[in-house]
C-alpha cells in the first residue's frame, strides 16, 4: 500500500523536469530587459501566487483556475527586470512540510542522487528549482518554516522577513495571521537584491507595513546595530535542545557557534519558555484560520466542478458544492478543515483564543532576551545586555526518504508536525528568520522583529 | 509587571566554548511529551461529532466506516495535541485580569491611529473607482454575472432579491 502511494508521489508530469519542481511552465519566455536591479536574473513563483499564468496551489480544486490579476510581489519582480520561468509545486494550499501532499505528486531533493528524498514543504518545488540551478531565486511562502525547511533540505538559503513587510495581496492565504512571503537563493547578494525590490508598503494589502512604521523600524535597528565588524551577542535559546535532534543537527550547531565564538562574537544561553507551548498554538491558529480562508472554495463560481453549475438545480447546490469540495480537496487540506472548524466550534472549547495568549506571551518574551525593542507592540525597553541575534539549526531531524516520511506521517500525523519546532516561534512571533546551509546541514539565524539587515550581516559572517 | 516578567528571560553570562559545548550536548525537554498519542478527555468526539463537523466544513457527510475512524481517531489525537496549550502556563499568562482578547501583529491593534468617521468612510465610498491591478472592471456589477431566472426573482443594476412563494402561488 505504501509503496504504490510512493510510486504515485514519485509520478512526473514533465519528463524534463526531473524533480518534479513545476506545475507550470511559460509558453513563451520574455528575453527580459538591461538596466534594471534583477535584469538576467531567472525566478519561479510558488504556485500559490497569482500571476498571468494558471494558479492551482497543488490543488484539483484550483487545476483550471486563472486569476484575473497578479500578485503584487509577482509584479515587482516583473517591473524590476525578473525572468519569469514557471511556478512551482507545493503542498496543496501550503499545508505540509515534506511536498508530498500535492495533486501533481511529490518534488524531489536534487540535493541527493538517489532521488527518493523529499524537497520539504511547503514550498518544495521553489527549493527543488533553486538547488538544481534551474533559476536564480523563488518566491515561496512560509507560515510556519514553509521557505525554511524545504531550503534547508536542498541546500539553499531561504529566508522570511517580519510579518508585513512583504505585500500578500495576489498570494492566496492559509493561515492570514501567519502568512508570509518567503526569498530562496543560492547566494545572500540575490536575497538582499530581491528584498530590496519586495520591501515596501502596499495599500493593497491591509497587513502591509505603513511607510510610517518602516521608518521608524529602521531608526530602532539603527539605534542598537553595534555596527558592521563590530561582535554580535547571539543567543542560544535552551527550548530548541530537544532530545530528538539529530546527532548530525547538533554537530552542525555547535559548529557554526564554535565559529562565530573565533571570530570574537558573545554566545549567551537564554530561555523562551513558551516555545514549549507554540507547537500546540500554531495548529491551533493554523488549522482554524484554514478552515475560514478554504471556506470560500466551491466549484461554483471558479475552479473544479463536478458538474456544470448551469445544469443543477438550485434545491441540489449545497449537495454540489459538498461533492466540489470533498472530491477537490486533498485528504491533507480536508483533515485540517476539518480539525479547524472543531476547534473553532463550540463542541470543543475556546482553544483559538488561548493559542492567541500563548502567542502574545511568545512576543513578550522574546522582547525579553533581544537587544532591540520591538518598535511594533510598543514595548520600547530596550535590553542592554540582550542579544542582536539568535541561532540553531533549521531542522530537528535529517532529510528523509519520501517512504520514511509517509509511513512515520502514517503512525501518527503529530510525528509530521514535530519537525517545525525550531521554525515555529519565529512565525508566531512575526521574525525575520533565515535558514543558511552549512556543510550538510542548515543553520537558522532569527533577529527582533524589523531587524532584516542584523539578520543579514549575521548570515555573512557565517557564510563568508 | 511586564518589564518584570521580561527581565525573567534575559541572560547575562557569556559562554566559554566548554560551556557552549556542554549545552548543546544536553537535552532540555522532548517533543514527544507533545506528540505522544494521548486521547484522555477527548471521549465526546463520536461519529455524530464528525458528522456535525463534516456538515460545517462543506464536506459530504457520508463517508466510508473506515475513513469515519480514521478522521475521529485524528480530531482525538489534534485535541489532545492541542490540550498542551494548557501546560506550562507561566505565572504572567495565568494571572492576566485583562479581557480576553484575539492577538495580532497588525500595526493598527498595537498603535491605532484617528478613528474613521462617518464622513471618511462616505469620502472613501464616493472616491472608489475601479482598480485593475485587483481585476476590478469598469463595466463590473455584483449583480452582472449571475444568470439566475428564479421566478419572482428581481434583477437589476444594483440589487438581487428572491420573492419568497406565497401561501396562494404554492397551492
Amino acid at each position: 500500500m505504501l509503496s504504490r502511494r510512493v510510486r504515485t508521489f514519485k509520478r512526473h508530469l514533465n519528463t524534463n523536469d526531473a524533480y518534479n519542481a513545476f506545475i507550470s511552465k511559460p509558453s513563451s519566455v520574455s528575453p527580459g530587459v538591461d538596466g534594471r536591479i534583477l535584469s538576467h536574473l531567472t525566478y519561479t513563483l510558488k504556485d500559490n501566487f497569482m500571476n498571468s499564468d494558471s494558479t492551482t496551489c497543488a490543488s484539483k480544486l484550483l487545476s483550471n483556475f486563472k486569476s484575473p490579476y497578479s500578485a503584487t510581489a509577482a509584479s515587482l519582480i516583473d517591473e524590476n527586470g525578473g525572468q519569469f520561468r514557471g511556478k512551482n509545486n507545493m503542498d496543496e494550499f501550503g499545508m505540509g512540510s515534506s511536498n508530498t501532499n500535492s495533486y501533481y505528486g511529490a518534488a524531489t531533493n536534487p540535493k541527493y542522487e538517489d532521488g527518493d528524498r523529499i524537497a520539504g514543504g511547503s514550498s518544495g518545488g521553489s527549493a527543488a528549482a533553486v538547488s538544481a540551478g534551474v533559476v536564480n531565486f523563488s518566491l515561496g511562502t512560509d507560515t510556519g518554516g514553509s521557505v525554511r525547511l524545504p531550503a534547508s533540505y536542498c541546500g539553499v538559503i531561504g529566508f522570511k522577513p517580519s510579518y508585513g513587510r512583504i505585500s500578500r495581496w495576489g498570494v492566496v492565504a492559509y493561515a492570514q495571521s501567519l502568512d508570509t512571503v518567503g526569498i530562496l537563493a543560492r547566494d545572500m547578494d540575490t536575497v538582499e537584491k530581491v528584498y530590496g525590490v519586495l520591501n515596501r508598503h502596499d495599500e493593497k494589502d491591509p497587513t502591509s507595513l505603513p511607510a510610517g512604521i518602516r521608518d521608524m523600524l529602521q531608526s530602532v535597528e539603527e539605534a542598537v546595530d553595534p555596527g558592521a565588524g563590530e561582535g554580535l551577542t547571539i543567543g542560544i535559546p535552551q527550548e530548541f535542545l530537544v532530545k530528538e535532534l539529530s546527532p548530525q543537527n547538533r554537530e552542525c550547531w555547535l559548529n557554526a557557534v564554535e565559529r562565530l565564538q573565533d571570530m570574537g562574537h558573545t554566545i549567551k544561553r537564554i530561555s523562551i519558555p513558551s516555545i514549549k507551548s507554540s507547537l500546540s498554538a500554531y495548529y491551533t491558529i493554523a488549522t482554524a484560520e484554514a478552515a475560514s480562508n478554504l471556506s470560500r472554495y466551491d466549484g461554483l463560481r471558479y475552479g473544479f466542478s463536478q458538474e456544470a453549475p448551469e445544469d443543477v438545480d438550485l434545491d441540489t447546490v449545497s449537495a454540489l458544492i459538498a461533492k466540489n469540495r470533498s472530491l477537490g480537496f486533498g485528504p491533507e487540506v480536508q483533515k485540517r478543515i476539518l480539525l479547524g472548524n472543531y476547534t473553532l466550534s463550540s463542541d470543543s472549547g475556546n482553544h483559538y483564543l488561548k493559542a492567541t495568549q500563548v502567542r502574545k506571551q511568545l512576543v513578550h518574551e522574546f522582547n525579553g532576551i533581544f537587544k532591540s525593542p520591538n518598535f511594533l507592540t510598543n514595548s520600547l525597553d530596550a535590553q542592554e545586555d540582550g542579544c542582536d541575534v539568535l541561532i540553531s539549526p533549521t531542522s530537528v531531524g535529517d532529510t528523509p526518504t519520501i517512504e520514511e516520511f509517509l509511513r512515520n506521517d502514517a503512525d501518527n500525523f503529530l510525528n509530521s508536525y514535530a519537525n517545525d519546532l525550531l521554525t515555529i516561534p519565529a512565525s508566531l512571533a512575526g521574525l525575520p528568520a533565515i535558514s543558511i546551509p552549512w556543510g550538510n546541514q542548515s543553520i537558522q539565524i532569527m533577529s527582533q522583529f524589523g531587524n532584516e539587515h542584523i539578520l543579514f550581516r549575521a548570515s555573512r559572517y557565517l557564510l563568508n | 509587571m511586564l518589564l518584570r516578567n521580561l527581565r525573567r528571560y534575559s541572560t547575562t553570562s557569556r559562554l566559554t566554548k566548554e560551556e557552549v559545548k556542554a549545552l548543546l550536548k544536553s537535552t532540555h525537554w522532548s517533543i514527544e511529551s507533545l506528540t505522544a498519542s494521548n486521547q484522555t478527555g477527548t471521549d465526546a468526539i463520536k461519529p455524530k461529532t464528525l458528522s456535525k463537523m463534516l456538515k460545517l466544513s462543506g464536506f459530504q457527510e457520508s463517508v466510508s466506516k473506515e475513513r469515519e475512524q480514521v478522521l475521529i481517531n485524528s480530531l482525538r489525537t489534534q485535541m489532545g495535541f492541542i490540550n498542551h496549550l494548557y501546560d506550562n502556563q507561566s505565572d504572567a499568562l495565568a494571572q492576566t485580569d485583562e479581557p480576553l482578547h484575539s492577538f495580532r501583529l497588525l500595526v493598527s491593534d498595537h498603535q491605532p491611529g484617528s478613528p474613521l468617521t462617518l464622513n471618511d468612510i462616505k469620502d472613501q465610498i464616493k472616491n472608489q473607482v475601479p482598480d485593475s491591478t485587483k481585476g476590478e472592471t469598469q463595466e463590473w456589477g455584483a449583480t452582472h454575472n449571475s444568470k439566475s431566472n428564479i421566478e419572482g426573482s428581481k434583477i437589476d443594476d444594483e440589487y438581487f432579491t428572491v420573492k419568497p412563494f406565497s401561501n396562494e402561488e404554492t397551492k
